[in-house]
């Protein structure tokens, strides 16, 4: 328990004095989980509206399969990239396999499922007298679906925010892919999960305190405007 | 307003990218051990290197059988492993050029202080492994393939034994972790010297085992072959065997320490 204690007070003071490891850290996970998160919501939303507004033929096979996919380890789309992105794999040429691209790679398709099939399902919550009034003033089925999107923002931002989320948290992914190569892509769960197997727990302490941080901070931002929307 | 959030966004995003990433220096990607990296000696010998080849190396820290097959698919442009037998098939298949040994240590077995097997004060690795099997304590093995995984494999071969089936854990994991592993557990293992060195502060483990000819571990670095693997950069893996057999750098080799301890004992002239 002591020990514990002292290792909580080493982590602290690793925080407030922006210890080059956790600053490093940190930095390389906002911006690859941002990266992806961006990505994948680019990617997402319109593919979620398209599948909430748009009838077609096993329709309801793709959004039962995206919302199957929200399950997958992480460890296995860390394992389709790889052998994607290895020199033997089809996109070995591009040299990607160990570099933060490889990384955002493998959480833009870890999270996409996320994005889609939220956004579908609040894009499809919206209540079709929307679609209706924007068609009978004249707007075009972009125009529509347009308006529709905006009545769901609300829960479109949470789908993105969700997204961003997990890309944070995750560390399958940004393990396999990126090699947890120091100062280039390891990120602030790759440090944890070798801070501890070395049985120093300091460093990765802080940075679970920061994780923690990181998790309230994005939850708050995707309450913030749905909380707008409400009121 | 949707503008201008995804205009702060992009901005975060351009201010955050690691430097690294936009503005690419050279970059070697050199596939090692666990224990070369567990126990701080590449953080002590990189930024020497780097500062005379004005490049950057990319450590990807897995056992040396994980290490020599990312050698083997070409993701890497160096490999720095402690497996000799593996080391030469290696290099005969063609993976491998320009392999220099160019430092070692030795394995030891340690456990726990009450010592139920009765090992302490053996010196040969096989005959203690015997006695081991012989009692019900707990063995940890890496179980991954790696340098040391393979010299305990060995070290079964050489006793005449298959592993005990009962007490022997295969952990799947690098040195650091099974040695963690083996003080909750208190439980036998066989590790290099170098991590249980830098890492034997707080484990309530001894050296029980050692100092046999058989147990020394040799280290070696060498370049993935180019005319293989055109993309590899055989002149940036050229530099760094090289430096890592330079006076230069066998002298920080020797020169490594962890509380005072010398880890590895460099084996080209400059290292003595």
């Amino acid at each position: 328990m002591g020990e514990l204690l002292q290792a909580l007070g080493a982590a602290l003071r690793l925080i407030v004095t922006a210890d080059a490891d956790v600053v490093a850290a940190v930095r390389a996970t906002l911006s690859f989980s941002l990266a992806s998160a961006t990505f994948a919501s680019l990617l997402g939303v319109p593919l979620g509206a398209f599948l909430a507004l748009k009838p077609f033929r096993g329709r309801r096979f793709v959004v039962a399969a995206f919302d199957s996919l929200l399950a997958v380890p992480t460890v296995v789309v860390g394992l389709a990239v790889y052998a994607a992105l290895s020199r033997q794999g089809p996109l070995g040429e591009l040299g990607l396999l160990f570099t933060p691209w490889a990384i955002i790679a493998g959480q833009t398709l870890l999270i996409l499922p996320i994005v889609v099939s939220l956004s579908r399902s609040a894009v499809a919550a919206v209540d079709p007298i929307f679609a209706e009034t924007a068609r009978t003033l004249g707007g075009g089925p972009g125009q529509t679906a347009a308006a529709v999107v905006r009545e769901a923002l609300p829960g479109v931002h949470s789908a993105c925010g969700t997204a961003l989320g997990r890309a944070i948290g995750e560390v399958g992914v940004s393990m396999m892919l990126g090699g947890n190569i120091a100062g280039f892509t390891r990120t602030m769960t790759t440090v944890i999960a070798l801070e501890t197997s070395k049985g120093e727990f300091e460093l990765a302490l802080a940075l679970g305190i920061v994780l923690l941080a990181a998790a309230f901070a994005v939850n708050a931002a995707v309450r913030w405007p749905r909380r707008g929307a409400e009121s | 307003m949707r503008c201008a959030i995804l205009a702060a966004v992009a901005a975060l995003l351009v201010a955050l990218l690691p430097a690294e990433a936009s503005a690419a220096p050279e970059r070697l990607k050199l596939a090692t051990t666990t224990s070369t990296d567990n126990s701080g000696l590449l953080a002590e010998l990189l930024p020497a290197f780097e500062a005379t080849c004005d490049c950057r190396v990319d450590v990807v820290a897995v056992g040396t059988g994980q290490a020599l097959r990312l050698g083997e698919a070409g993701d890497v442009d160096a490999v720095l492993v402690h497996a000799p037998a593996l080391e030469e098939r290696f290099v005969e298949a063609g993976f491998g050029i320009e392999r220099r040994t160019f430092m070692r240590n030795d394995f030891v077995i340690v456990g726990p202080p009450s010592d139920p097997a009765g090992l302490r004060g053996m010196t040969d690795g096989a005959q203690a492994l015997k006695k081991l099997a012989r009692s019900d304590a707990a063995f940890i093995s890496r179980g991954d393939e790696s340098g040391t995984h393979q010299r305990e494999q060995a070290l079964w071969v050489a006793a005449g034994l298959e592993p005990p089936a009962t007490g022997y854990l295969s952990a799947g994991q690098g040195m650091g972790a099974v040695l963690t592993l083996a003080h909750e557990k208190q439980a036998y293992t066989l590790t290099d010297r170098g991590t249980w060195l830098a890492r034997r502060d707080g484990l309530d483990l001894e050296v029980l085992v050692q100092g046999d000819p058989g147990l020394l571990n040799p280290y070696s670095v060498m370049a993935i072959n180019p005319a293989r693997f055109e993309w590899a950069r055989v002149d940036l893996a050229r530099a760094l065997i090289a430096w890592l057999c330079s006076p230069d750098g066998q002298r920080r080799i020797g020169g490594f320490r962890v509380d005072g301890e010398q880890l590895f004992e460099p084996l080209l002239a400059g290292g003595r």
